[in-house]
């Protein structure tokens, strides 16, 4: 993104013509249809269009189809076009399977028999992923902590804390400034570092039961709704791990909320966004 | 935390939205259309969520015409929680100090379009 940059509407306008597009198929996800008939998933899709399965020997694309991309700087619009498009995604994995889920807004051009010519072309590859996926989810653990408590009972608990705070009581103001600002080093200090041992407690606590385990960016907009405590968000795990495996999950995790101020938000069973390769090239 | 399941609930938007923006399949075929697109459809999408966000982390207004219902189950807040009368507000009510929560509080016109 630089420069220039057109009012929404002329954008509006000027992308809405470019892209137009024929025959085009959204999709939203490739299946295993040697499990289930893909005339069993009937669900509505983005923009309610009907959602159904392109298949070829056992691989099916599930698809709408389009005649644009989608793009809107409406935020109603957003939220129901990526809520719609997970429905589709759930219901998929529901009928079929683990799905290879596809990046929101993939447009494929040229009809159904565009589309069969693309699963032909990639037909082994898609196949061992599929397999690969098998009763396999993505799980994510987000690790939120309050550090009040901590805070409390570090400063009585550590020494140096101790003797800064004595020292300032006993302080002209001038002094006094620089020695809270000293104080307050040493607590983030060790603010740091437990955050570091409660990041890692939670590493291992969780590798042993998952197949895959990668770190996610915490500068995500990602706030806690559901508490009015100001909780850190200290370390972000995607995990992708055996449906079988999801209850002993949750027992590790349960290990790692016991400490004081600490709150785990795990979401899924999800399709393996996060884990899922891409396709071609 | 009493019940170690995961949840899947649309309060789960934001981790939806990455999932969905920045992970996933990448199709690269001739006649994959929006490929080439999706880097900025995402920036778009994701300057209208992060605004979405903040607004409802300090509970801020939301633009006008924002469907609150949706909001409110977006952010999983279950209607008994919630200002049931959710009329037209022009005023920005910030966050209750006395509420145990941090529910959006912000109310614009409501069409209960489901």
């Amino acid at each position: 993104m630089t420069d220039h940059r057109p009012s929404p509407e002329e954008e509006q306008t000027a992308t809405n013509e470019e892209r137009t597009i024929s025959d085009g198929r959204y999709l939203y996800c490739v299946v295993d249809t040697t499990s289930a008939e893909p005339a069993t998933l009937s669900t509505t899709g983005v923009d309610d269009n009907s959602v159904y399965v392109v298949e070829v020997n056992g691989v099916g694309a599930v698809v709408h189809d389009c005649e644009t991309v989608y793009e809107t700087e409406d935020l109603e619009q957003v939220k129901r076009w990526l809520l719609t498009h997970q429905q589709v995604v759930d219901a998929a994995g529901d009928a079929f399977g683990t799905p290879l889920p596809m990046r929101f807004d993939t447009v494929l051009e040229g009809g159904d028999a565009s589309l069969e010519r693309w699963l032909e072309g990639h037909y082994e590859g898609i196949r061992d992923e599929l397999a690969s996926f098998t009763g396999v989810w993505e799980y994510r653990t987000n690790l939120l902590w309050d550090s009040a408590p901590f805070e409390e009972t570090i400063a009585d608990q550590d020494d140096q804390l101790r003797e800064l705070r004595q020292r300032k009581q006993q302080s002209g103001a001038g002094k006094r400034f620089l020695l809270e600002k000293q104080y307050d080093q040493r607590l983030q200090e060790l603010k740091r570092e437990r955050q570091t041992e409660l990041a890692e407690q939670l590493e291992e606590a969780i590798t042993p039961v998952v197949n895959n385990l990668t770190e996610q960016d915490t500068n995500t907009p990602l706030h806690d709704e559901h508490s009015s405590v100001e909780k850190e968000q200290i370390v972000r795990f995607a995990v992708l791990a055996d449906e079988d495996d999801e209850t002993a999950l949750g027992d590790r995790l349960d290990t790692i909320v016991e400490h004081e101020g600490v709150e785990i938000r795990f979401t899924g069973p999800w399709p393996p966004y996060t884990f899922a390769p891409d396709i071609g090239e | 935390m009493s019940d170690p399941k995961p949840t899947r609930s649309q309060g789960d938007l934001a981790e939806m939205l990455e999932m969905l923006l920045d992970k996933g399949v990448v199709v690269n075929a001739d006649i994959a259309v929006s490929v080439g697109d999706t880097e900025l459809l995402g920036i778009e999408l994701r300057a209208a969520i992060a605004s979405f966000e903040t607004a409802a982390e300090y509970g801020l207004e939301f633009p006008t015409g924002t469907d609150m219902k949706r909001v409110e189950s977006a952010a999983d807040i279950s209607p008994d929680q919630s200002d049931p009368a959710s009329e037209t507000q022009s005023e920005t009510e910030s966050t209750n100090p006395l509420s145990d929560d941090s529910t959006p509080t912000a109310s614009t016109s409501t069409e209960e379009t489901e």
